[in-house]
């Protein structure tokens, strides 16, 4: 397989490379940060290791320069070729990440992906990059807590740029009137209390999303028989466009994710009552969600959550959690910029 | 029908069944899946404080031969792993009364490190992607040992900042990654010598002239043509017409030809044969070593020195005796750079000629590099840690 190097742009010069290294998800990672690297304004190229992935990916991005290497001495022709190269960002931290490290005269730079704030165990194999580009001042705790001594290592706090528009939008003031229901685990209890709360919340729109083709039958028929106000979705493609009209949002322990925190809406989360509330670990803490094991206490909920007495707590932790502020500030771009 | 009912009722089918099977085939034994994971003379409740692992391939047998009696000497509680089904194999017939475990994926690994619940540290001698699989235990103090001291840039890179410790030879090591340019204040540099250099440090404490019996014995280290052209530094193009002016000189002449001379360019394939038709030719005694021949064993029978650009010049440098290192001119040699440069304790040349006038020269009695050599020795190979058991100390101090 050729190195595709006749991609390579002889006459824009390359300051950056992304190098992707995940076969399975060489798809996601791209997708991540394509958008936030085209609008860098900075010239850069796609290094994919994998020869399956990087197959779909010239088809799907024909208009980047998007290479591959397979060895060691792939990646070393492929550093060559572009002699204004200044840096190398790493979405994920693997082991063929050591065939570009060893290039001294490049700059290495963790970025993570969508999840590798969650996901990520730090360990001392981070020490190999220069810099890692967190998201927020958690990472950076996260990181001071398992290194005694960072030595040469700067963590730079970035923000989400991903994010963005979703804070954006959340800032706006609009009527609001519809109820988001995020259903994940078809055997949760939740499921099974569903028709009392929406029948409960009956004079409210509801969007409701289920990933359980079962449940989505079961609910469809309630919502019809009830003559109940509401959309069904299968999956979540319209949940960022509909989060903007939404009141709050209704979901379940295994459904919270850390995201919901970029919405800035009263999250009231179900928590099936044979488990204590205080062993449960969610990506959110417990102090910023509305918690609820059954009809009384959801009732009690809704009924005082104009107050929205956690809303500070959800604006903390966006920012500790996400960068909000640094997103906002387009962190990312300024020090992209400045990487030329 | 059974066999007996068979020879009763059909006796002319039982006998061609009979020859029919014996000359078939036989079948094909089922697949064994490879395995994954294995291990020798391993007890999962030993108290196994030391690991030491390669993630190459065979080659890692050379690296971990530098290293295994020394731990053995340290009488420390070590286990070797390693990610090559092959080596383990070798590793098993070559050392029988060590600890060898195999361990395909990140996943076996893990299943070790589970059991292994006393260990303290973990020694890399190479650099490899699945050392990733191992430094995720920030427990565990995660040290470098390398395989030899070379000025080459895979000497000195950020890589090596995932690292607790970095293992030198000597300060020309930690002066490399000064000079490389980069930040690596969380990197420890340690000495601890060159251990498997004692004994040829020890002979040398006698003059190189006054070695075997007056003898003069050389020994020619080449290195290969490289993956690329411009990194090509070998001198085995023009070794052959320089045996024609220098053999005179030498009682004896040993070579040891790099293993992957000829892996890119075909031709010098033959080199060994034709210096051999060569050397065959002349008044003096000659042997070509075998692949599997260790440097070091040559090392101590020669007083005289011919290198390429590599690992084997600080390897000859123990011996203290004068070095002839070919710099092909022309080239842009990336190295990682020490205090020292070659030119500064051997005798470096670019083309036939002036291998001749220098080697003349210094047979003659004008061995000038003699004192920086002696400094070279205990900047680069770390001579009075190496005398003084520094590594062996080192291994029973983690021992705690």
């Amino acid at each position: 397989m050729a190195y595709n190097l006749e991609k390579l742009n002889k006459h824009v010069k390359n300051i950056y490379m992304i190098h992707l290294v995940d076969s399975k998800l060489n798809k996601n990672h791209l997708s991540y940060w394509i958008e936030v690297f085209e609008k860098s304004e900075q010239n850069f190229s796609f290094l994919v290791r994998d020869e399956k992935s990087f197959g779909e990916l010239i088809q799907l991005y024909p208009q980047h320069q998007i290479l591959y290497a397979s060895t060691p001495v792939d990646v070393e022709t492929i550093v060559n070729a572009q002699p204004s190269l200044k840096v190398v960002f790493f979405p994920l931290n693997a082991a063929k990440n050591i065939h570009l490290l060893r290039f001294n005269h490049l700059k290495h730079i963790f970025i993570g992906t969508k999840h590798s704030d969650q996901l990520s165990v730090i360990n001392k194999s981070y020490k190999a990059y220069d810099e890692i580009w967190v998201s927020s001042q958690s990472m950076v705790d996260k990181y001071n807590e398992n290194f005694e001594n960072l030595g040469h290592l700067q963590l730079k706090i970035v923000g989400k740029p991903q994010l963005k528009n979703v804070f954006l939008e959340s800032e706006k003031m609009v009527q609001k009137d519809t109820i988001i229901l995020n259903i994940a685990n078809s055997n949760s209890l939740f499921v099974n209390q569903l028709s009392v709360l929406l029948l409960t919340l009956k004079s409210h729109h509801f969007s409701i999303f289920i990933n359980d083709n079962t449940i989505f039958r079961r609910l469809k028929e309630f919502l019809q028989g009830y003559l109940l106000n509401s959309n069904l979705y299968l999956n979540n493609s319209m949940f960022d466009l509909l989060i903007a009209q939404s009141k709050y949002i209704i979901t379940d322990v295994d459904n919270i994710s850390i995201f919901y925190l970029a919405y800035n809406q009263p999250l009231i989360v179900y928590v099936p009552e044979d488990i204590e509330k205080d062993t449960l670990r969610l990506d959110i803490p417990h102090d910023a969600l509305y918690l609820f094991s059954n009809k009384d206490e959801f009732l009690d909920i809704i009924e005082n959550i104009d107050k929205d007495i956690l809303k500070s707590k959800r604006e903390y932790y966006a920012e500790y959690f996400l960068g909000k502020q640094a997103t906002l500030d387009d962190e990312i771009y300024k020090k992209l910029k400045l990487l030329n | 029908m059974s066999k007996w009912t068979k020879f009763k009722n059909k006796p002319v089918l039982f006998f061609k069944d009979m020859v029919l099977n014996a000359v078939a085939k036989p079948k094909p034994k089922p697949k064994t899946k490879p395995k994954n994971i294995a291990s020798f003379n391993y007890n999962m409740f030993y108290p196994y404080t030391h690991l030491l692992h390669t993630g190459e391939n065979v080659t890692g047998l050379s690296h971990l031969d530098l290293w295994i009696s020394y731990f053995k000497e340290a009488d420390v509680e070590f286990v070797i792993l390693v990610r090559n089904f092959e080596l383990f194999e070798l590793l098993k017939e070559k050392y029988p009364y060590i600890t060898v475990l195999f361990a395909k994926g990140k996943k076996e690994v893990e299943t070790y490190f589970k059991q292994l619940s006393h260990l303290k540290a973990c020694f890399y001698p190479s650099n490899t992607g699945n050392n990733l699989h191992l430094l995720h235990h920030n427990h565990i103090k995660h040290i470098f040992i390398g395989h030899g001291d070379s000025d080459k840039t895979a000497s000195a890179h950020k890589y090596f900042r995932v690292y607790d410790e970095n293992w030198v030879a000597g300060e020309a090591h930690i002066d490399r990654f000064y000079n490389a340019g980069f930040d690596f204040s969380g990197l420890k540099n340690i000495k601890v010598g060159r251990p498997s250099l004692k004994e040829i440090l020890q002979i040398s404490e006698v003059d190189w002239r006054e070695r075997f019996d007056g003898k003069l014995n050389l020994l020619y280290l080449s290195t290969w043509e490289g993956v690329y052209e411009e990194q090509n530094y070998t001198s085995v193009s023009i070794i052959n017409t320089a045996f024609d002016s220098i053999y005179k000189y030498f009682d004896e002449i040993n070579i040891k030809l790099h293993p992957w001379v000829g892996r890119r360019e075909e031709n010098l394939l033959r080199i060994s044969k034709i210096l051999e038709t060569n050397l065959q030719e002349k008044e003096v005694a000659y042997k070509i070593a075998e692949k599997h021949i260790n440097v070091d064993f040559l090392i101590k029978k020669a007083n005289i020195f011919i290198c390429d650009i590599s690992a084997v010049i600080t390897d000859s440098l123990a011996a203290n005796a004068p070095i002839f290192v070919y710099i092909p001119k022309g080239k842009d040699i990336k190295l990682s750079k020490s205090k020292m440069g070659y030119e500064d304790y051997t005798y470096v040349f670019s083309n036939i000629e002036e291998l001749v006038e220098k080697m003349e020269d210094v047979l003659n009695g004008n061995d000038y590099l003699k004192e920086k050599r002696e400094e070279a020795m205990e900047y680069i190979l770390g001579r009075d840690e190496t005398l003084n058991d520094e590594f062996i100390s080192q291994l029973q101090k983690l021992q705690g």
